[in-house]
């Protein structure tokens, strides 16, 4: 028998372009799901190296806070964190770090949460400390005060980065009046100010009766953590997920948002979009746009602005899916995604020009349908690389469960990906991107 | 001629397990070295399917010619202007495309280009490399370049003019550094030098700096090192053997080691800059080349230092003192001159700078007199333990640091023993390493006052 030769690149990168979403194989990304003891448990074992990745959280965030408090969330756990572990003098974040887990605390838009990132051998004793710690709930005055000094300062930072300051400006703009999309989960320089030990206190006291959700990733056994998730889940009284505030949209959004950019040298332009949508065609749909319009090297504006023209160093896209329950149950839910780049401002004029007429062309044309499919194969391709650690991982699906998408969300988009049709997908497009709005940061806003 | 040599589970890495001598088992390995000096270190890790590569040149800011800063960092931007079979950015665009993630970075003394790929894709992946190589400089017009100068400039404007404290970096550089020193300027360079880069130097550039023996390849995934050992060492047979025979290449640069060192910064000096921005503290300060052990130290003391919210900083300035809100310690690598530390302190709201500076040389000054104790000694071990842990997690992280260890020291065993090594600090050895953070009479203060 005679071996047939390799094929050479060419044909082998022919091939791979020819490739339809429903031949890539993607990485099993399956979580083992268990209630235990009240705590909802997201687990995926059998990682290669001693060190385990944790996120803790419970209902809270934004969603749970008053307009003229936000950022409570976020501070309550930084100051425990930084608090005496009941009966000491030493702290949490002491505790953990003397044994080489690093630990960060803070709050998104649906939760308030504790990250813990460190050796295999450590993780039953680390859980137990934050049992502990959470569970007492003592926030001790300094380090409340460095908390909110530390979330304070890093506001006042954000005020200065062109992109951060965008994404704030354009969530407040497509937000109903008064709804937590508004608001960022680390507060702002006025709701810090107005927070107080007291405030930090009772939430803290409260956090202890919400129900606990704990997403696990690494090397480790249910034996390792099943005792300290009882110890997190003791105590009287009822455990739920507390009433939450739905995602809401204004009904009549700004077709362009324009604010200052702090700046006279720098200006910022983008491109935002958000529904108000359960179906998840529709949320990956959304994504897709962002991710054709500034999401790749080869994205239209990415090769337009920075490969074409050298007018900015790199376009970034974002998204967002939040849902109160679960996409599957279809409860409220909304998606919002936003592309941008900066320009020097003496740019602005010529970029600005581009932008709209390339924006129109996107909206009304649409992307090709080769586009579409081959967009959907590359995320589909690049679902691996949310393996690549403990921590990638934990990131991702804590981030999906965090917004409140469901433990089933990741599966589901990927069988919408592999299942595209592009002529379908271009339909949604145009009427979801229908209400989309153009944002201009630069000295200049009116 | 390429010399190969291959070994199983004998990586010492924690967590990888001896296994047969089988080519195909978690843990083996392949060393490669071509006759022309460069060198490859392959391991196999099936735990993901994803294969990481990460490519190291001698060839950073450091080997910029003088009045030319951020050359290398140009050339590393040329190297994706194209190849014969892609246009301008197309060979980005097509690893993209096939679920790949690729990006290249400039430092002071190193030009690393990195991907990361799904497995079945590699031999791909390596093949574009070689490509790329050989072609690039074909790729490298007048136009492609006018239009690299200005993406550069834009992202100068982004990390360094419009970023917060962006240009702080760079003032405490260009004090700490003599003026011969190639480490006064970031790898991005000044704008008017950019501006300065022609299609010559780029060109000029890549030939002496872009050749074999200045080249180290790491390779971590879901791939059989023998089956792979082919087509690595095509990638590294597309580069040129270089003017190492005229001794241009893998020059050491200058290294100044202890009394030397203490000589290039005599003094303590201040800069103050009036910004809109939140008042900051940064205090500079010279440290070994990053080729030592020392530096090891130095570093293995700023995480003592600055890393976790507990760490000794942190917690007497923002915990116990509360004049201040963050605290970061950073150290800057250099393989010639010395290396930088930077500590960086955000003050209270109404706090003057000086009150903090000099709650910091309280903190410090205690630390190396007797302070510090075996349980600083124990919580540094488990951060810098977790640290390399979660590093060496990512196929990234360790395709990145195995082509450092590499880089520095000819080999992977650096990296390879790291975590033993560390384990080996003493209480004494930490003190010592804590006083070169501590320098009150030779160092720079930048001062932002709002």
């Amino acid at each position: 028998m005679t071996a047939l030769p390799e094929p050479g690149l060419s044909e082998r990168l022919a091939s791979l372009a020819e490739i339809s979403p429903a031949a890539v194989p993607v990485t099993d990304a399956r979580l083992h799901v268990i209630r235990a003891a009240g705590a909802s448990v997201y687990a995926q074992a059998g990682m290669p190296r001693p060190i385990v990745a944790v996120r803790l959280y419970w209902p809270g965030g934004s969603a749970m806070e008053d307009a003229g408090l936000s950022g409570l969330h976020a501070v309550t756990m930084q100051a425990l964190i930084r608090s005496p572990a009941p009966g000491g003098k030493t702290t949490m974040a002491e505790h953990l770090e003397s044994a080489g887990v690093a630990v960060a605390a803070g709050a998104t838009d649906r939760t308030a949460y504790l990250e813990l990132r460190g050796p295999r051998e450590y993780l039953s004793n680390a859980l137990t400390l934050a049992a502990t710690a959470v569970a007492a709930a003592e926030v001790d005055e300094g380090a409340f005060q460095a908390a909110r000094k530390q979330a304070l300062h890093g506001s006042r930072r954000r005020q200065r980065d062109l992109a951060m300051l965008a994404g704030d400006a354009f969530r407040a703009a497509r937000a109903a009046p008064g709804n937590f999309l508004a608001r960022r989960p680390g507060g702002s320089a006025v709701s810090l100010d107005g927070i107080s030990v007291a405030d930090c206190r009772a939430l803290a006291a409260g956090l202890w009766g919400r129900r606990l959700h704990l997403v696990i990733v690494g090397d480790q056994r249910a034996d390792d953590y099943l005792a300290a998730v009882s110890a997190l889940t003791s105590g009287d009284g009822e455990r739920g997920d507390g009433v939450a505030e739905p995602p809401a949209l204004c009904a009549e959004p700004p077709g362009e948002l324009r604010a200052a950019s702090g700046s006279a040298a720098h200006s910022y332009l983008g491109w935002g979009t958000a529904a108000g949508t359960a179906d998840i065609a529709d949320h990956v749909a959304i994504e897709l746009a962002a991710h054709l319009l500034g999401g790749w090297s080869g994205s239209r504006w990415n090769a337009l602005f920075r490969e074409r023209l050298g007018l900015t160093y790199s376009v970034a896209s974002a998204h967002t899916s939040l849902s109160i329950g679960s996409l599957s149950s279809g409860d409220p839910a909304c998606c919002l995604a936003q592309v941008g780049f900066s320009v020097a401002t003496k740019d602005l004029a010529t970029a600005l020009d581009l932008l709209r007429r390339d924006i129109e062309d996107f909206v009304s044309t649409g992307p090709s349908p080769d586009g579409v499919n081959a967009a959907a194969v590359q995320l589909l391709r690049m679902e691996a690389h949310f393996h690549d650690s403990a921590r990638k991982m934990v990131a991702r699906v804590g981030g999906l469960l965090q917004a409140g998408l469901g433990p089933d969300f990741a599966e589901r988009r990927i069988s919408v990906l592999r299942a595209i049709r592009a002529d379908e997908t271009r339909d949604r497009m145009a009427a979801l991107l229908r209400q989309s709005t153009l944002i201009v940061l630069s000295d200049a806003p009116e | 001629m390429t010399a190969i040599s291959g070994a199983v589970a004998a990586t010492g890495i924690p967590g990888a397990s001896a296994g047969s001598a089988d080519s195909a088992a978690d843990g083996a390995s392949l060393a490669i070295r071509t006759q022309a000096g460069a060198r490859a270190f392959l391991i196999r890790d099936p735990a993901r399917p994803l294969v990481a590569t990460s490519l190291r040149f001698a060839a950073g800011s450091a080997h910029d010619p003088v009045g030319l800063s951020g050359l290398a960092h140009v050339l590393e931007h040329m190297m994706f202007c194209g190849t014969r079979r892609f246009g301008r950015g197309g060979h980005l665009q097509m690893i993209q495309s096939i679920g790949g993630f690729a990006n290249a970075t400039t430092s002071a003394d190193w030009t690393r280009h990195f991907n990361v790929v799904p497995a079945d894709l590699i031999t791909i992946l390596l093949e574009l490399e070689a490509e790329r190589l050989v072609q690039a400089p074909e790729a490298m017009t007048e136009a492609a370049l006018d239009i690299e100068r200005d993406v550069v400039l834009s992202e100068r404007r982004e990390r360094v003019e419009s970023a917060p404290y962006g240009a702080a970096t760079a003032e405490l550089l260009a004090a700490l550094y003599p003026a011969e020193s190639p480490n006064r300027w970031l790898p991005v360079g000044s704008a008017e030098h950019v501006g300065r880069v022609g299609l010559g130097d780029c060109l000029r550039f890549h030939a002496d700096h872009y050749v074999a023996p200045n080249v180290n390849l790491a390779v971590v995934g879901d791939f059989d090192p023998w089956r792979l050992a082919e087509p690595v060492t095509a990638l590294l047979d597309a580069l040129g053997e270089g003017p190492l025979a005229s001794g241009q290449a893998g020059q050491r640069p200058f290294q100044a080691t202890g009394a030397v060192r203490d000589q290039l910064v005599t003094s303590r000096s201040r800069i103050e800059i009036t910004s809109a921005l939140p008042p900051k503290v940064f205090i500079g300060c010279l440290l070994p080349v990053s080729t030592s052990w020392d530096f090891e130290l130095a570093r293995f003391a700023g995480l003592c230092l600055g890393r976790g919210v507990s760490a000794r900083l942190s917690d007497r300035l923002i915990r116990s003192e509360r004049v201040a809100s963050a605290v970061q310690v950073k150290t800057m690598a250099r393989a010639g001159y010395a290396s930088a530390g930077i500590i960086e302190i955000t003050p209270v709201d109404g706090m003057p700078a000086g009150q903090v500076i000099d709650r910091l040389d309280a903190a410090l000054a205690d630390s190396v007199d007797r302070g510090l104790t075996e349980a600083d000694l124990l919580r540094t071990k488990a951060m810098y333990r977790s640290s390399w842990l979660a590093d060496d997690d990512t196929f990234i992280g360790r395709s990145d640091s195995l082509s450092l260890a590499m880089q520095l020291n000819g080999s992977a065993d650096a990296y390879l023993s790291h975590d033993a090594r560390i384990s080996q600090i003493n209480l004494d050895q930490l003190r010592s390493a804590v006083l070169g953070w501590h320098q009150p009479d030779r160092r720079v203060e930048l001062v932002y006052l709002s």
